[in-house]
């Protein structure tokens, strides 16, 4: 998450923009036009950084308030902002 | 309790010899036994039955009703006996000699005296499973040690942490490897892709026995996803997904994640992106998560093993008891947990100079799932995706825990 925050000249405006990572999934029925659709998404601002052709999903990120309107997009079922994730072992110290 | 004779007072019994009943008992010789006794009244348990006890032993007898029901082994103290009416069973915490006294008495013949056991909940197998010279007991679990298989011609991703390339136990192995973490390499400065990919794919033996791994000559494909601090992101790992579908890993395995929230819906993203991937011939496997602290916590299933496409791994201990750390179905539409596998005490290998190393956790669970799948996948080479993983959990070995811990029971290989 990435806190982008534009100050006017006259200082009397101060805007914060929070961007996301975002993970936008694509309908089977949108697969031959993945392009197209990431190009759809970019017009509303997703800042596009790859695409995963195999799966069917695109990688970027996108302001907050921005996300809803990704998921209006044709060909997209799912956009969803990204979380940590951490390696599986339990906490606790290893009995040999 | 039964009518065994086990600790019934014997001819060497001293009588009531007046001792003093607050004389601390003997400890017992059998670290199974508690030092007391319960006795059981063939005439039942009344006060009358309890002032013969008292004669007989000179224990300082009370009645469970006495506790309004709630009487513990620990209301009684050296000296002292509480007799169970209702059971028609005493139980004496005295000196062995005072306790060996009832057999002098005239009611002998109605008593049945045994020492005190300490008893635990257990699995089914009472003896825990251990590691042998020849293999970690969670192999013998599995079946692996036993299996014919070794996974042959199947590629096998491992998205974690990466692999320590030069460890001694994968040299000679062809390993296709890809970093998806920003600015480095595949090499494991964490240790967990390394021991990971060992008890997936380790060798058929290793440098120090015993064998830890389950598919030996599986194909080996190290994504690494996660940084050397031991967290990542959805980005690289759909990416690390999407790289081992398009070369074709039969199995991908993710001992990663993080937690979901009770009631808190599965990924969609994630669910889509696993079905595709079963359709292209890609079982997903995920840990199920290790922040339960049972029987108190059962926390649920981590994103993104709670989504129904990617197999959900619970962990087990040498008793074949759910571990105390794995997460459980708490949620619906994918929550649960589809099969369990070791997932305490795993002996794997682990970045040198160490080489080896036991650790525990679901995702220690979830490679031995994988490797199982790779010699599934050897075993029937039309099975792939959804047909794959129908095998792997009709194979499973049922266990007698809640299906929301275990699922389908206990992951076995193919013989």
């Amino acid at each position: 998450m990435t806190d982008i925050v534009i100050s006017y000249p006259s200082g009397r405006w101060r805007c914060v923009v929070r961007r996301v990572k975002v993970a936008v999934a694509i309908g089977e029925d949108a697969f031959g036009r993945i392009q197209q659709v990431a190009e759809a998404c970019r017009q509303l601002g997703f800042e596009h950084e790859s695409t995963l052709s195999g799966v069917g999903v695109l990688v970027g990120s996108a302001a907050a308030d921005d996300v809803a309107r990704l998921r209006t997009v044709p060909g997209v079922t799912a956009v969803e902002v990204e979380r940590d994730l951490r390696h599986g072992r339990a906490p606790r110290p290893a009995r040999a | 309790m039964g009518e065994r004779d086990v600790g019934k007072v014997g001819a060497t019994a001293s009588g009531a010899d007046g001792r003093s009943p607050s004389a601390a008992p003997s400890r017992p010789v059998d670290p199974r036994h508690t030092g007391r006794h319960v006795v059981l009244l063939k005439d039942g348990g009344s006060r009358a039955a309890a002032e013969r006890l008292r004669n007989a032993t000179g224990l300082r007898m009370s009645m469970s009703s006495d506790f309004d029901g709630r009487v513990r082994g620990a209301h009684t103290a050296t000296g002292e006996g509480v007799m169970f009416e209702r059971l028609g069973v005493a139980l004496l915490h005295g000196d062995p000699d005072q306790v060996r006294a009832l057999a002098k008495g005239a009611g002998a013949r109605k008593l049945i005296v045994e020492p005190e056991r300490i008893v635990r909940v257990s699995g089914p197998w009472d003896d825990p499973l251990a590691d042998s010279e020849a293999a970690t007991w969670g192999l013998q679990a599995t079946r692996v040690a036993s299996s014919r298989f070794s996974g042959q011609g199947v590629r096998v991703a491992i998205l974690d942490t990466g692999i320590d390339l030069q460890h001694p136990d994968f040299a000679g192995r062809a390993i296709v490897s890809q970093s998806f973490v920003a600015g480095g390499t595949v090499a494991d400065v964490f240790g967990h892709g390394t021991q990971c990919a060992g008890v997936a794919c380790g060798p058929l033996n290793p440098g120090r026995p015993p064998r830890y791994g389950v598919a030996p000559d599986a194909e080996i494909y190290v994504g690494k996803v996660v940084g050397d601090d031991g967290s990542g992101t959805d980005g690289d790992v759909l990416a690390g997904i999407d790289w081992a579908v398009g070369n074709g890993c039969a199995v991908i395995c993710m001992a990663l994640g993080t937690t979901a929230r009770q009631g808190e819906p599965h990924s969609q993203v994630y669910e889509q992106v696993a079905a595709r991937s079963l359709a292209a011939g890609s079982v997903l496997v995920a840990a199920a998560g290790n922040q339960s602290q049972r029987p108190d916590t059962i926390v649920p299933v981590d994103h993104p093993a709670d989504c129904p496409s990617i197999l959900s791994v619970g962990a087990v201990d040498p008793h074949l008891g759910i571990a105390v750390f794995s997460n459980g179905g708490r949620n619906p539409d994918g929550g649960e947990v589809d099969i369990a596998a070791p997932g305490v005490a795993i002996l794997s290998c682990w970045p040198g100079p160490a080489l080896y190393q036991a650790a525990s956790g679901t995702s220690m669970a979830a490679p031995h799932v994988a490797g199982i799948l790779a010699l599934l996948a050897e075993a029937d080479p039309a099975a792939r995706g959804q047909a794959l993983r129908a095998l792997l959990l009709r194979a499973a070995s049922g266990l007698p825990l809640p299906a929301g811990d275990v699922g389908a029971g206990l992951a076995q290989a193919p013989q």
